[in-house]
């Protein structure tokens, strides 16, 4: 990063557009699910696991990098986006509060689509490439909707493999991009050796099942 | 079940929390719910038609309500009035009376709205007004009976149909009985049967994907061969899983109403070349869990009966039932059926002609 902010100055790179046009996709799919309004937290835990499972569905990982933070995941890039798309008045900002936990000072916030953020989701869908993206994301959304509470929702993200990975020290880089580092597709991708039969287990499962699984770890550590 | 290769190489997996997780869940996916304005219209009539039984008061009386499809009911109707309806299901509603829904397609979100409006015409005014006239519509119309499809909106042009007054089916447990077993002879019952249930019969190697492949058969032959009626599903999503098969409200009439069929197979081998072998507690196991299932699932849909259909693949005679589980079932309320397949179609006849001297029936046979 060289200091200046992606976009900045004007100019919107493609790549640039295509993040955000992602970030809006992962909104609507929070929006059909009933998720709304959507914390910070829960927003940057959500689009890293959405990264991370990204080639479940043979997609490409759109935002690979990120560094292993004391706070959980997060995405500074991503939330450049956020407050810049909330002023264009494409996404809607809930409410905004500061809280003070053992890390230190952090801003909080809730969001969700405007009608025009919703709007230009329906155009954007429209494209081939983008409708493939977008049903990933509303299953994505569909299967964190699907943690059992609030608890869940906010920490079961963490048991994420790759995330939790004991090798990975905080303050690292996390390359998700990568396949052979990324254990998140191949914890995913491991259901099927474990399943009954010979029957592989479908992308869609495996999704489903990675979140529950993840749950099931968060249960189990916190000795539910 | 086998150990996982890759599963073990990966650093800090839990493996036996993986294990558990595709041995418990794997099944209760969520169905997708893209599909659209028909899919709303399905999923709106599927309500209406529940509700409007449930009812006895005279309808002749009520006015429309309007159900509006949205991708975003909350932000829709934010600062509207709107209020979230938690539970939505046609036996908790009480009344419909003017009242206007922002839903999701699936109605798994929806928001609504008491209107002052009397008639559908006040009703699309304020409709309007909030600007959702352009909305997919559906419209109920409870004194008329009738549901109609509203693509451009409330003020566009309606496709209306009436929702029938009594059903004209009355089923009774012993007819829908027969069915099932017919559908055993016909499919499962014999290694010649339409579903071609074996890998290896006489080694009894069921074939791949057994479940799934008798889910699928006994869902078209019910919805499309014997009942010819929309509301019977499958893979119908439930928070706590998907029913194997749904039969709605409607299709069997009053005496059954609706019921949900949990389906299990039994087997000692699986296919394919790995050889994995299933013990009797293993199949014990399974079938404990089907009735859980089938129990939860006619909880959450409030159907009156719940069916665990078993077919027995195991290496075992033809009259060696599970211990326990005809009991347990009959303790739960769940009906039990085990229909035996047999490796060849002479080894069923020598059954056949055994259980009659005995004065009995194969397993799962209707009186």
């Amino acid at each position: 990063m060289n200091g200046k902010r992606p976009g900045a100055g004007g100019v919107v790179r493609v790549a640039n557009l295509r993040r955000r046009v992602w970030l809006l996709l992962l909104l609507d799919g929070v929006e059909r699910v009933g998720l709304v309004p959507l914390s910070k937290l829960r927003l940057h835990r959500l689009a890293y696991l959405a990264n991370a499972l990204s080639p479940v569905y043979d997609l490409p990982v759109p935002d690979g990098q990120l560094v292993k933070y004391k706070r959980g995941p997060y995405y500074p890039d991503l939330q450049w986006d956020v407050d810049r798309i909330a002023v264009q008045g494409l996404i809607r900002i809930y409410s905004i509060r500061h809280k003070r936990d053992e890390f230190g000072w952090w801003l909080d916030a809730d969001y969700g689509l405007t009608k025009m953020g919703l709007a230009v989701v329906s155009q954007a869908v429209s494209l081939e490439d983008v409708s493939r993206v977008h049903s990933y994301l509303c299953e994505a959304a569909s299967a964190f909707a699907r943690f059992s509470d609030d608890h869940a929702r906010d920490d079961a993200p963490l048991e994420d493999a790759t995330f939790d990975n004991p090798n990975q020290g905080y303050d690292t880089l996390i390359d998700l991009s990568e396949i052979r580092r990324n254990l998140s597709v191949q914890t995913a991708a491991s259901m099927s050796e474990l399943s009954l039969g010979d029957n592989p287990i479908l992308p869609r499962d495996q999704l489903h099942l990675y979140f529950r699984y993840m749950e099931r770890v968060l249960r189990k550590a916190s000795g539910q | 079940m086998r150990g996982s290769k890759l599963a073990t190489r990966l650093p800090g997996v839990d493996l036996d929390a993986l294990k558990a997780t595709v041995a418990q869940e794997l099944g209760a996916t969520p169905a997708t719910d893209a599909g659209g304005p028909f899919a709303f219209f399905e999923s709106v009539t599927n309500y209406a038609i529940q509700w409007l039984q449930n009812r006895v008061t005279d309808l002749s009386n009520q006015t429309p309500a309007v159900f509006l499809l949205s991708a975003s009911p909350a932000n829709e109707v934010l600062g509207s009035g709107f209020i979230r309806v938690r539970a939505f299901t046609a036996s908790l509603t009480r009344s419909l009376d003017s009242y206007l829904f922002v839903a999701a397609e699936n109605l798994s979100v929806v928001w609504a709205s008491k209107s002052a409006a009397s008639s559908l015409d006040d009703l699309t005014s304020e409709i309007d007004r909030m600007g959702l006239g352009d909305r997919v519509a559906v419209v109920l119309l409870p004194a008329e009976r009738a549901i109609g499809l509203c693509m451009n909106g409330v003020n566009g042009k309606c496709i209306r149909v009436s929702i029938p007054e009594h059903p004209s089916l009355d089923m009774q447990l012993s007819e829908f009985d027969h069915i099932l077993w017919r559908f055993h002879e016909e499919f499962t019952q014999a290694p010649e049967g339409h579903l071609i249930p074996w890998e290896k019969a006489k080694e009894r190697i069921p074939a791949p994907q057994l479940e799934r492949r008798i889910q699928n058969l006994l869902w078209y032959h019910l919805k499309f061969v014997i009942f010819g009626n929309k509301l019977i599903i499958k893979e119908g999503a439930t928070v706590k899983g998907r029913i194997d098969i749904h039969v709605q409200a409607g299709v069997l009439g009053p005496s059954m109403g609706s019921c949900v069929l949990e389906l299990k197979v039994l087997r000692t081998h699986f296919p394919g070349a790995s050889g994995a072998r299933w013990s009797e507690k293993q199949n014990v196991d399974h079938v404990i869990e089907g009735i859980d299932q089938a129990l939860d699932y006619q909880s959450e849909t409030g159907a009156k009966i719940a069916f665990l259909c078993c077919y027995d693949a195991r290496s075992v005679s033809h009259d060696q039932e599970l211990p326990n589980v005809p009991d347990e079932c009959r303790a739960k309320s769940v009906h039990y059926r085990r229909y035996y397949m047999f490796s060849s179609t002479p080894e069923r006849r020598r059954a056949a002609r055994a259980a009659a001297k005995k004065g009995e029936l194969l397993a799962g046979q209707p009186k």
